[in-house]
């Protein structure tokens, strides 16, 4: 009977060993710091579009690398709200800009942060004027999507920013009409 | 005696729609001769094998959600997508087994007991990130019967041999396939500043010119 006692000791003290390992190994943890970002700015300007372009830190406050495969920009303005622009989003890491709209999977070091640009192009659909279409622009939510991978499984997460219309109307440098 | 020398042969993106083999002949027809050496980077022999997987296909098991927390930050096996690649192509128990030897072997001063045990995709395993755009979201798995595979390569182009090597920029050279002859250390301190590029370079074959007369 002694022998099952110490045997069952043993897988006991072992099973508190491993737990312990793993709080003291820690895991990654992502923090998407949307409320730090930069103020949107203007990229580029043409007569019937314009874009615009903050910057958003994911910083890894884990004790584990993690990785994010992929991050996009969707943008939320249905037609129902304001049709007078077609828009489109995307998001590139910073270090690594690309005209493909391909996210390409980036480590992300314990303690350490990458910064991603979040961009959103609006296109005049009706008149073919950007800065006449947008004193009717109302506010611009995004939805920040990206797969995060680390020591657990994979997930598809989303932070989410707006993009007020007095915002677009002060950078464009327009006044906003009374619709 | 001519000197010897690395040409490396940019190619399009390879996919798994392609065969190594004619892929090879097709861009490396007219710069190879009888005494040199091919050689093809593991990864993208790999990939026209098919031998892929996105994470979110895989089903993961709690053990491999269990061993991959033993495996250093930094490996290939250290998140639980590429532990279960491996696992499935290598058995679960015999991984968890492995790593499990592996430890006890630290504990006496022994390394390496996981790797030996664990088979041969232990080592092999490239975990997201690990691979040029389009494959960077996927683990690439090493390749399927190397020395097949560099067997055909040699008949086909009539060079004097053919590897398969396994390169970064880390100064880690490693034959994974190699033909008779061929004395495959030679060959990976020759691939130890890796010409083969990184990340997005596209040049995944590399023929060492007048290797034969470097050998003797």
């Amino acid at each position: 009977m002694e022998v099952l006692y110490v045997i069952a000791g043993i897988l006991v003290l072992c099973v508190i060993a491993i737990k312990l390992f793993f709080i003291r190994e820690g895991n990654a943890k992502v923090e998407v710091r949307v409320d730090q970002r930069t103020p949107f700015k203007m990229e580029e300007l043409t007569k019937d579009s314009v874009t615009f372009s903050t910057k958003i830190e994911f910083a890894n406050a884990g004790t584990q690398c993690a990785t994010i495969m992929d991050c996009f920009v969707r943008a939320q303005l249905p037609y129902e709200q304001f049709d007078g622009v077609k828009v489109e989003g995307k998001a590139e890491w910073d270090q690594a800009p690309r005209e493909d709209d391909y996210f390409e999977s980036v480590l992300i070091q314990k303690k350490k942060s990458i910064y991603v640009l979040a961009k959103v192009k609006l296109t005049a659909r009706k008149n073919g004027d950007i800065k006449e279409t947008l004193t009717h622009m109302v506010d611009l939510p995004m939805d920040i999507i990206y797969l995060e991978l680390g020591r657990r499984p994979w997930k598809l997460l989303k932070e989410h920013i707006l993009l007020p219309n007095e915002e677009i109307a002060k950078i464009v440098g327009i006044e906003l009409a009374e619709d | 005696m001519p000197d010897v020398e690395m040409v490396s042969v940019p190619t399009r993106i390879l996919t798994t729609k392609d065969d190594i083999v004619d892929i090879v002949e097709k861009y490396t027809k007219g710069k190879i001769g009888e005494n040199d050496v091919i050689s093809v980077a593991e990864s993208v022999v790999a990939i026209t094998q098919g031998r892929i997987v996105r994470p979110e296909e895989l089903k993961l098991t709690r053990v491999a959600l269990f061993c991959c927390r033993f495996i250093p930050d930094q490996g290939s096996l250290a998140s639980p997508h590429g532990m279960q690649s491996l696992m499935n192509v290598e058995g679960k128990w015999r991984v968890a087994f492995a790593l499990f030897a592996g430890f006890l072997g630290k504990l006496v001063g022994q390394n390496g007991i996981f790797y030996k045990w664990g088979g041969e995709q232990t080592a092999l395993i490239d975990d997201v990130t690990g691979t040029m755009p389009p494959f960077d979201k996927h683990i690439v798995y090493g390749p399927k019967n190397p020395q097949d595979v560099v067997k055909r390569l040699k008949e086909r182009l009539g060079c004097f041999g053919a590897v398969i090597a396994d390169v970064n920029d880390l100064k880690r050279s490693r034959i994974v396939g190699v033909t008779d002859g061929v004395d495959g250390s030679k060959v990976a301190h020759l691939l130890i500043d890796n010409p083969f590029g990184n990340a997005s370079q596209k040049t995944p074959i590399v023929i060492i010119k007048n290797f034969k007369q470097y050998q003797r």
